[in-house]
This record gives structure tokens, C-alpha cells and sequence, in this order.
């Protein structure tokens, strides 16, 4: 590649920006879940990566990466069920338990890894073929990046937005995670156990951060590797604490740390570019930094407006 | 009477380790009937309550229902029996519309899905039929606090609840908002629901209920017919020793001018808050503040403590500005300030009592070694406020959260009275708090006054401003719509009138 022109005008730039932006979609629900019923729940990243393991040996066990996706997913809920059962049964502190479950992932899927095949780091998997849809895929430009080169996770994660905000709004339980997140001492009152729906609410997020695991070591790429999560549970959550919340706009921040990443990932590759390869890596998690302190001056000033003298 | 519908037998209840909420209380309560539980802010009026409603369990004692014993383990267990409860609190979802809380817990469905347009219908149904019309759609958030009560009220109702328990339900309303309140009551009354009302209120207990049980520390003194009791009886029952109604306050000469107001206006969102306010406190003169709330009082003593700086017109203590003064300056030339909400303004409620009360005394050079405290002076100061207020507690370690609303705003006060000087204000300094704590409060702030202090009394309670002020400003939409030179010339009538702006006062005096 000879330019940035050529880098913005390649279809599949668009392809990689898609593809990347999936997990953070898949993460950043999980969190804006959690965060509906009143929970930070940071143990998203550590879900993803025990997720991904599990995907990709599954996969390869029933060679199948469906069933290594169902499994993953299965394993998230797990993840979410100790999480939950030990800040809101056991009361611990919910970033202290969400640290110690990140590093427990991450240690456990070395000794995994190592135990099951000799080297630390990597474990093949039976990877999600693309989806290929007739007619759709000969429209121009949107054809080629949209209907020829995604798998079913990708397409999975645009429908699971579109279900978030239905099932916050339209659901019982929907909005009863809502209330409980808002108050959960008024939802006690009236006899309802905010502890259950808190706790199905961090179910779910262990789901769809399963999902998420899932997609990086089957839908991603075609195998395992210890260091893949490499921070989107993290980037998710920004991209929910930007969104603020609202299911559209924080899939549309995904999308916009996924097309960072994408960048820092292609830009290597024009040349002519002296940008050190070690910096651009380091560009997804700079551009959180900034989205996190922009977001948090714009919300600061429309407070300040409306707050009491 | 005929068999009552709820008996509670030898109720007993300690909190751990060892405070003692409940001694022994045994209480009846007739069908169709308004029952006052009286008593002072710790007596246990609430916890006996709370186990009524399962969302305490008691130690000892049983529940009859119908002559039926029964065991509510959870609120949803009294719920099934139709029992419901309006907390002091308010147990509403802040960003969710009035319909959204009303059917929480009970939502309609439609086709597996929450029907959002029924639980408006239900909302709308409900407050027609209880005279309480409450727009369904609109978010808690926007409503004034008398209407989260009649949501409160609704959402009780929508569970089908036959007894309902309203805590301090008078604590936060205005005049008017009471008398609608009450309103509301008799018409239930009247479709044979049966209402218990929480309350210290003397005057209430006389106004709308049948009978009343009066606690005191943990028992029950008795249960009397209102009308068999006068409010003196009450009174003495609840606190132990007589408690004036009405009691001539002795007229001091107000000294020199402490503190002038000129010219004040103060603007937010483009409204005004403050219009052009004009007064000045003199030394032993209680300047009485009234007004409805929301006319802005917040903003007026927000603007004296320094909280507020970007206001029109001066302010000027013994002569000198306090012009763009910092709350610190502010309070070190002699202003104290007791806060609206204790709660949030006023104490550090995770915190221990002794934290609270040194806040200020702290800064104090005798107090201190360089940047070190000094310790054993400062719980000395902590033990001898704790004492002279008669705050109820174990020691001077116990979470501030522990303890009564009474208590809390003794611990505040006493700490602002201390360190007052000049001139203190104070903002609601006895809303929501026992017969007993008010009494000390008033004698605390008449001492301030007989010490050549001026006090700013802002008070939304009429019978406080006319037992501790002479002269009295009116607001109304930021404005002062009357000065009253002798409150005692003024009718609670007339006066009411001038809060509600109603009326404004023709050829106010400019000597106020």
C-alpha cells in the first residue's frame, strides 16, 4: 500500500474495521448490562480470554467451532455466575473480585494451554467459516463488506444490540434490571428480589462476553493465543461509560475503537510511513483515554448547568 | 369493638449487639381506622412498623392477623395480606415515569411484553378514583415532593393494600400539600381502608386520626381515643415531661446591625432565583424567613454561607463585604450555618459522631499541634457537645448513619452554635425531629440570641417562627412580598396568603 488513500479506499479496511469492532460489541453490551442492574463489572476481560479458550478447545473436540461457541458461551455464564455469586452473595467488593477473576484467567489459561499441549501460549481451534449471501454480496462496495467476507458472530452481534434495546425497554425484565440499578433498596420494598435480577443481569454479561471470547479464537482468527483479549473487556466498558449506557451509541463507539484498531493494525503496512510499529499498537488505548476524558468534560459541563446554585 | 384486624403481641426487637428498639409493645388495630403511632425519634415507632410490614423480623412476640397468627418474612409476605407501606424515604425510581414505579413488581403484559400503555391506565384509574389525578407519563424526577407521595400512596393502592402505613408522611409537605394529604385520607377512610400514621406532629394526631398509641423509648404508653386525649396528655406521654404549647417568648431589644443585605439578585437558568432582596439582622434579633419551599430560601442562605458567589448586590457583616468571599473567609469573620439536609450537607453519615462535631473545631489553633490534632481535646469538646445536646448514642464512635434523624441534627447544630459569632442560619433546623430535640434546639438558639447574636431562621414550620421570631420576611418567587414587623400582628391565615403569593403586602416597611 502506497498511501493512506489507498489504505481508506480498500474494502477490506472496512472488513477489518468490522471485524475488529465485533468483540468490543460483544464487551461493551456485557458491560452495559452490567451497568443497567448497577454493577461495574470489570471481570469482562478475564471472562473473554477463559471464553476463548474454551471455544477453541471445544471446537476442536467436536470439530465444531458452533459447538465450541455454545461452550464458550456456557463458560462466560459460568464466569458471570462466580462473579456474581461473590459480590452479591458473598458481598464481596465488586473491583477487588473482578481483579482477582482477570488475574485468575489469566494465569489459568496458561496452565491450561501449557498442560494440554506442551507450549504456552498457543491452541488451534476449528475456526467459524465466512458467510458468503448470494445476490447481497454483488451490490457494489456494501456487498463486498457486508455480505461476503463476515461469519455468523459478526452478524450475531449487530442483532444482539438491536435485542439490548428492545429487551431494556420492552421486557419485564428489562426494565426491572433497570430499576434495580437504579434503585435497588425501591424495588426491595415492593417485593421483588433485587439480588436475583441483579444476578440474572451478570449472567447475561457472562454470556455475551463468552460470545466475545468466542469470536477472537474462533471467528477472528483461527486459533488461541494467551495475550489475544489483549484489553477489549476493558475497551468495551469505555465504549458503554461513552455510550452512557444507550445500547446504539455504545455499539457505535465499538465500532469507532474498532476502526482505531484496525488503523494501528494497517497502517504498518503503507509505505513510506515511519510510525514506529510499537506506537501504533499503542493507539486503540490512547484513543480510549481521550474518548473517556472527552466524554467525562462534556458530561461535567452539562452538569454544572443544571445543578443547583 | 368487634375483633381487631391486627394484633401485635409482646413485640420485641434488638438490634445487634445490643440497642434495644423494642422493649415490649403489644398494639391493636381496628378496621376503617386512622391510628397515629406517636412518639419522639428513637422511640421505636418505625421498627415496630417495619416488623408489621417484613422488613424486620422480631425477636420475640407474634402477629395476629384476623386472629390468625401469621409470619411475614419479607414485604411481599405483608403485601399478599394487604398490607403497604409509604417509607419517610420515598422508594421511587428517580429517571422511570409515574406509571413505570406505580406497576413495578406487577407489570401488565401484552404478548409476553411489558404493556406500558395499561400500566398508564392503571396509574390514571387509580388516582381518579382516589381523587389524586397524577399524569402517568411524567418522570419521578420532575414531580415536587407531594406528588412522589401520591405516587407512593397510588402504588400502594395498585397492590390491592387495605392497610396502609404512612411513615412521617407530613415531614416534607408543605401546609397546603398536608391538607390535601389528609383530604386524601378521609376519602379512604371513608371506602373502609385503614391507615397508620407514623407522626410527632400533635396538632395532626388531633386533626384527622381515631385513635393513637403513643411509644416511648422502646414501650408502649397506651393507646388512647383522640378525642378522649389532649394534646398536653399526648405531649407528657411521649417526651416524660410537660411540653408548653404555647409559651410567651421574651421580647429583647435588637442591638446594632450585624449583618446587611443589599440589593440581592441571584439568576439561574435563566430564571431569577433571588429579586432584590433587601434586610438586615441586628444583634439579638431571630429573623424569621418563611415562604413555601422552593421560593429561594436554598438560594438566599446558599448565597450568606458563600456557597453561591456569582450574585448581584452586597452583602456587608459589621460593615465589610463578603463580597466574593470563600465559605472558609465567610466562616472565619463569624457566620455559622446550619444546612438544610443533614443528610447530605450537614453530617458525614459513614463517618463517627466525633469526626462530625470536630469538623470545625479542628481548624482551631488551641486545637492543634502544627499539622497534628490534638486528640484528647478535641473528644473532650466531642464528649461535652454529645453531652449538653443529650444526643442518644453509645459513645462518641458510632456511625452517624446509626443513629436518628434527631440526634444527627443535634450533633450539626451544636457544632455550627459553638462556632456561631456573629450570625447563624439556620435552614430547617427541626424539620422531621422529635418534640424533645426541638425544645433543646430552640433553647440553644435562644441563648445564641440573648448573647447579642443575630440568627437567619429559615423555617417552613409556622408555629417555630411564631414561638422564636418577631419580625419576619415573606418570599415568594425570590421576592419578598412582606415584612412583618411583629409576627403576632400577622394571622397564620394572612400569612398563608402571602406564601402563596397571593397577596403582597402593601407599602412593605424598608426598615426591615
Amino acid at each position: 500500500m502506497n498511501s493512506f488513500w489507498d489504505l481508506f479506499s480498500s474494502v477490506n479496511f472496512y472488513v477489518t474495521i468490522i471485524s475488529l469492532a465485533t468483540p468490543l460489541i460483544f464487551a461493551s453490551m456485557a458491560a452495559l448490562i452490567s451497568n443497567k442492574a448497577g454493577v461495574v463489572n470489570i471481570s469482562i476481560e478475564g471472562t473473554m480470554l477463559v471464553s476463548a479458550l474454551v471455544g477453541a478447545i471445544f471446537s476442536t473436540l467436536f470439530n465444531s467451532a458452533i459447538m465450541g461457541i455454545l461452550i464458550a458461551c456456557v463458560a462466560g455464564i459460568l464466569m458471570g455466575y462466580i462473579f456474581a455469586f461473590s459480590t452479591i452473595k458473598l458481598r464481596t467488593n465488586e473491583i477487588l473480585v473482578g481483579i482477582a477473576l482477570n488475574i485468575l484467567a489469566a494465569g489459568l489459561v496458561i496452565f491450561i494451554v501449557y498442560a494440554l499441549t506442551g507450549n504456552k501460549s498457543d491452541y488451534s481451534s476449528v475456526p467459524l467459516k465466512t458467510i458468503s449471501i448470494p445476490l447481497l454480496r454483488d451490490i457494489p462496495i456494501i456487498g463486498e463488506i457486508f455480505f461476503n467476507s463476515l461469519n455468523l458472530l459478526v452478524y450475531l452481534a449487530i442483532v444482539i444490540v438491536i435485542a439490548m434495546s428492545f429487551f431494556l425497554k420492552k421486557t419485564v425484565l428489562g426494565i426491572r434490571i433497570r430499576s434495580v440499578g437504579m434503585n435497588a433498596k425501591a424495588v426491595d420494598s415492593i417485593g421483588v428480589d433485587s439480588e436475583k435480577v441483579k444476578i440474572i443481569a451478570l449472567l447475561i454479561a457472562g454470556g455475551l462476553a463468552g460470545l466475545g471470547g468466542a469470536y477472537m479464537s474462533i471467528g477472528f482468527m483461527s486459533s488461541f493465543n494467551t495475550g489475544m483479549i489483549a484489553g477489549r473487556g476493558f475497551i468495551g466498558l469505555a465504549a458503554e461509560a461513552i455510550g452512557a449506557g444507550i445500547p446504539y451509541v455504545t455499539a457505535l463507539f465499538a465500532v469507532v475503537f474498532g476502526l482505531v484498531n484496525a488503523f494501528s493494525l494497517t497502517a504498518q503496512t503503507i509505505t513510506g510511513i515511519n510510525i514506529p510499529y510499537e506506537l501504533l499498537n499503542t493507539l486503540p488505548y490512547m484513543v480510549t483515554i481521550i474518548g473517556l476524558v472527552v466524554f467525562a468534560v462534556i458530561k461535567k459541563r452539562r452538569n454544572k448547568n443544571n445543578i443547583k446554585g | 369493638m368487634a375483633e381487631a384486624l391486627i394484633m401485635m403481641k409482646d413485640i420485641r426487637k434488638v438490634y445487634y449487639p445490643d440497642i434495644v428498639a423494642i422493649n415490649s409493645a403489644t398494639f391493636s388495630l381496628f378496621e376503617g381506622e386512622i391510628h397515629a403511632i406517636a412518639g419522639e425519634n428513637g422511640a421505636g415507632k418505625t421498627t415496630l412498623m417495619k416488623i408489621l410490614f417484613g422488613l424486620e423480623k422480631a425477636d420475640k412476640g407474634e402477629v395476629l392477623f384476623r386472629g390468625e397468627k401469621v409470619f411475614f418474612h419479607s414485604p411481599s409476605d405483608a403485601m399478599r395480606k394487604g398490607i403497604g407501606m409509604v417509607h419517610q424515604h420515598f422508594m421511587l425510581l428517580e429517571n422511570m415515569t409515574v406509571a413505570d414505579n406505580v406497576v413495578l413488581g406487577m407489570e401488565p403484559k401484552r404478548k409476553g411484553l411489558y404493556d406500558y400503555k395499561r400500566a398508564c391506565e392503571i396509574t390514571k384509574d387509580l388516582g381518579e378514583r382516589f381523587d389524586m389525578a397524577i399524569d402517568p407519563e411524567i418522570k419521578i424526577s420532575q414531580l415536587a415532593v407531594g406528588l412522589k407521595q401520591k405516587v407512593e400512596i397510588i402504588k400502594v393502592l395498585a397492590r390491592e393494600a387495605r392497610i396502609i402505613i404512612l411513615d412521617e408522611p407530613t415531614a416534607v409537605l408543605t401546609p397546603q400539600e398536608t391538607k390535601e394529604l389528609f383530604h386524601q385520607l378521609k376519602l379512604l377512610k371513608k371506602d373502609n381502608f385503614t391507615i397508620i400514621i407514623i407522626t410527632h406532629k400533635l396538632r395532626e394526631i388531633k386533626e384527622i386520626c381515631d385513635r393513637v398509641t403513643i411509644m416511648k423509648s422502646g414501650n408502649i404508653e397506651g393507646t388512647y381515643d383522640v378525642d378522649k386525649i389532649s394534646v398536653e396528655e399526648i405531649s407528657k406521654k411521649m417526651v416524660g415531661y410537660d411540653f408548653v404549647v404555647t409559651e410567651d417568648k421574651e421580647t429583647l431589644k435588637p442591638g446594632e446591625v450585624i449583618l446587611e443585605v443589599k440589593n440581592l439578585s441571584y439568576e439561574r437558568d435563566g430564571k431569577k432565583r433571588l429579586d432584590d432582596i433587601s434586610f438586615k439582622i441586628r444583634e439579638k434579633q431571630i429573623l424569621g424567613v418563611v415562604g413555601v419551599e422552593g421560593n429561594g430560601q436554598l438560594e438566599l442562605s446558599g448565597v450568606l454561607n458563600g456557597v453561591i458567589r456569582n450574585y448581584e448586590g452586597d452583602i456587608s457583616l459589621d460593615g465589610l463585604s463578603l463580597k466574593n468571599k470563600s465559605i472558609l473567609e465567610i466562616r472565619d469573620r463569624g457566620i455559622s450555618y446550619i444546612p438544610e439536609d443533614r443528610m447530605v450537607d450537614g453530617a458525614n453519615l459513614i463517618g463517627n459522631i466525633y469526626e462530625s462535631a470536630i469538623v470545625l473545631k479542628s481548624r482551631d489553633k488551641d486545637y492543634r499541634k502544627g499539622k497534628f490534632l490534638k486528640k484528647k481535646k478535641l473528644s473532650e469538646f466531642t464528649d461535652v457537645l454529645i453531652d449538653s445536646y443529650g444526643v442518644k448514642c453509645n459513645n462518641k464512635y458510632d456511625q452517624v448513619k446509626s443513629l436518628s434523624g434527631g440526634n444527627i441534627q443535634k450533633i450539626v447544630s451544636a457544632r455550627e452554635i459553638v462556632e456561631a459569632r456573629r450570625i447563624l442560619i439556620a435552614n430547617q433546623p427541626t424539620r422531621g425531629i422529635d418534640i424533645g430535640a426541638v425544645m433543646t434546639l430552640h433553647e440553644k438558639l435562644k441563648e445564641l440570641q440573648s448573647n447579642n447574636l443575630g440568627i437567619l431562621l429559615i423555617s417552613s414550620d409556622l408555629k417555630e417562627i411564631y414561638d422564636l421570631t418577631e419580625s419576619v420576611i415573606v418570599l415568594y418567587e425570590g421576592k419578598i412580598v412582606a415584612r412583618i414587623k411583629n409576627i403576632k400582628d400577622v394571622s397564620e391565615e394572612q400569612l398563608g396568603r402571602y406564601m402563596l403569593g397571593i397577596e403582597v403586602q402593601e407599602d412593605m416597611e424598608a426598615s426591615l
